[in-house]
């Protein structure tokens, strides 16, 4: 199980469910310089551009994953702007071929003698940081089991889905867990989907990753979203560990309290999930 | 002084990963002729990174330059430069290729063209300095792997099992401030050869496969002889059959035979 190769002809797919709710205009676990939406937007951001780095030759971007961004705050629905707005998923190639708008950003690189230099590179934006409303968590894991079904359907023996769920806070539309086990049951004939879920910190509580039980989890919401969240498979846990993160057998896809650096290291791990051809 | 002369005869063979096609196999393999007949005799081979971007650029220039350094005393310092710099000129080119065409490059190529490409490289140099042979040395970045086989006995460089093959191999780096600990990833082996002897040269992938097949105690040169003399598809169709079967990782395989002869 999680062994398949994604090729072209065999591609697979990461859904991410973002958190567009008020509170996410918060800042990050008490730094008053972003809001928790901008961070999470530029986390996204980065990943999709990773992404296509990572699929793209000299002849072009090659379409080995289709990526769906599917927000929830005051409507749940694609959170893709521009020529990509209203679709579910996006191969890969389009998703390079039409950002919103590419800025020039700093980039920290080794100068080849020990010390860092600045050099600004492109950085593409598909997604904007969007805080109003609701959290209606429940209503986007609905539309993400729709998806995702519609995608195995097609591709019964790709590399399981990835389904990553971002929020800050607690579910408003009723108990997402059903819907979340739903999502978890689901199947290539690879494996189960894996649904991950990335708290982002607003509080002083200790934070935890990868938890194989919830004894150190401080409330009922954190319980929720463990329950919620699949053991992680063995390429995956060997990649966490290779960031130096702690794990065990039973760990899950699961970080509470979650800093920035921590968001884009748990979406490298949950997307970096095998090698492609 | 007729023994001052050797010919080396090389067989090679190629395929992309399944799923590819030709046009996309980032590896590469240099000279491309049968007899090589020059004053030092170098072979080289070069696995481009599966995600780089000019990968195939890269390992070809990596092998071509390999070969026409022309000695068995690589300076790897300078070695490298040149290829940086022979890589730099063609990258140029095709920038203003593309401008000329009118089609400017895009985020993600620009991203990637600044980054570079990273490659393995095993070259291979001779010199017939005995009647009966001579020496030769061995210059290796990363877990290409090189053979030397003579009657039933096999040596491999560099030194590696059958697990230690992973998915971050060392890599040389067209882009100058990845190369910052290039020099003490180079692994340098000299060694005698007799006119006779076999070497193999092979990518990743195929010599991860034929080292499980010698610790099992097989002899897989055998297998790879028999193919390479006289049944080229039927190599591919077993390689397919390794690949079906989980013995053998689907990536790009070269495999270069090279043979000593007396002249």
């Amino acid at each position: 199980m999680y062994t398949a190769e994604i090729s072209r002809g065999n591609p697979t797919c990461f859904l991410f469910l973002i958190d567009q709710s008020g509170s996410m205009e918060d800042p990050f676990g008490g730094d008053a310089t972003g809001s928790k939406a901008v961070a999470v937007a530029d986390a996204i951001n980065n990943l999709l551009q990773n992404l296509v780095l990572r699929c793209a030759k000299a002849e072009g971007v090659r379409d080995y994953f289709h990526v769906g961004v599917i927000g929830y705050g005051l409507k749940v629905g694609p959170a893709f702007g521009g020529e990509l707005r209203g679709m579910d998923f996006v191969p890969i190639s389009t998703i390079g071929d039409l950002p919103l708008t590419v800025e020039e950003r700093p980039h920290r690189v080794p100068d080849g003698f020990g010390g860092i230099i600045e050099q600004n590179v492109k950085f593409p934006i598909w997604f904007e940081p969007v805080a109003k409303g609701p959290t209606p968590m429940k209503q986007a894991l609905k539309k993400g089991e729709s998806i995702v079904a519609g995608w195995l359907d097609e591709h019964p023996d790709c590399f399981p889905p990835v389904v990553i769920n971002i929020s800050d806070g607690e579910p408003t539309d009723g108990d997402p867990l059903e819907v979340a086990e739903s999502i978890m049951e689901m199947e290539s004939n690879d494996g189960n989907v894996l649904l991950f879920n990335l708290h982002l910190s607003s509080s002083t509580a200790p934070r935890v990753e990868f938890p194989d039980t919830k004894k150190y989890l401080p409330d009922e919401f954190a319980s929720l979203l463990y329950d919620m969240s699949s053991i992680l498979p063995e390429k995956i846990r060997e990649e966490a560990e290779s960031e130096g993160f702690y794990l065990m057998p039973e760990s899950r896809g699961f970080i509470f309290n979650s800093d920035m650096v921590k968001v884009i290291q748990f979406l490298d791990i949950g997307t970096r999930a095998t090698t492609f051809r | 002084m007729t023994w001052l002369y050797m010919r080396l005869v090389s067989t090679t063979y190629t395929i992309p990963r399944r799923g590819g096609c030709p046009s996309e196999n980032e590896d590469h393999y240099f000279p491309y002729e049968r007899e090589i007949r020059r004053d030092h005799h170098s072979v080289a081979i070069a696995d481009g990174a599966s995600e780089g971007f000019l990968s195939r650029l890269w390992s070809k220039i990596l092998t071509i330059s390999y070969v026409n350094w022309d000695t068995t005393d690589v300076d790897m310092r300078l070695f490298i430069d040149f290829c940086i710099e022979m890589y730099e000129y063609q990258r140029s080119r095709q920038l203003e290729r593309r401008e000329e065409e009118g089609a400017p490059l895009k985020w993600f190529e620009e991203n990637l063209m600044e980054k570079g490409s990273f490659s393995t490289l095993l070259g291979l140099s001779f010199k017939n300095s005995l009647p009966w042979g001579g020496c030769w040395t061995s210059y290796s970045v990363g877990d290409s792997c090189l053979f030397q086989l003579r009657q039933d006995i096999i040596d491999v460089f560099p030194e590696i099992d059958s697990n230690g093959f992973g998915n971050s191999p060392d890599l040389i780096a067209s882009n100058p401030l990845y190369n910052k600990e290039l020099l003490d990833k180079v692994k340098v082996k000299r060694g005698e050869f007799l006119y006779g002897d076999r070497f193999y040269l092979m990518t990743d992938a195929v010599a991860n496969w034929f080292i499980a097949q010698l610790e099992e105690g097989k002899r897989p040169w055998r297998t790879i002889d028999e193919y390479l003399d006289y049944d080229r598809e039927g190599l591919t169709m077993y390689l397919t059959s390794l690949r079906d079967e989980g013995r053998l990782k689907n990536d790009d395989v070269t495999i270069a035979r090279v043979i000593t002869l007396e002249d």
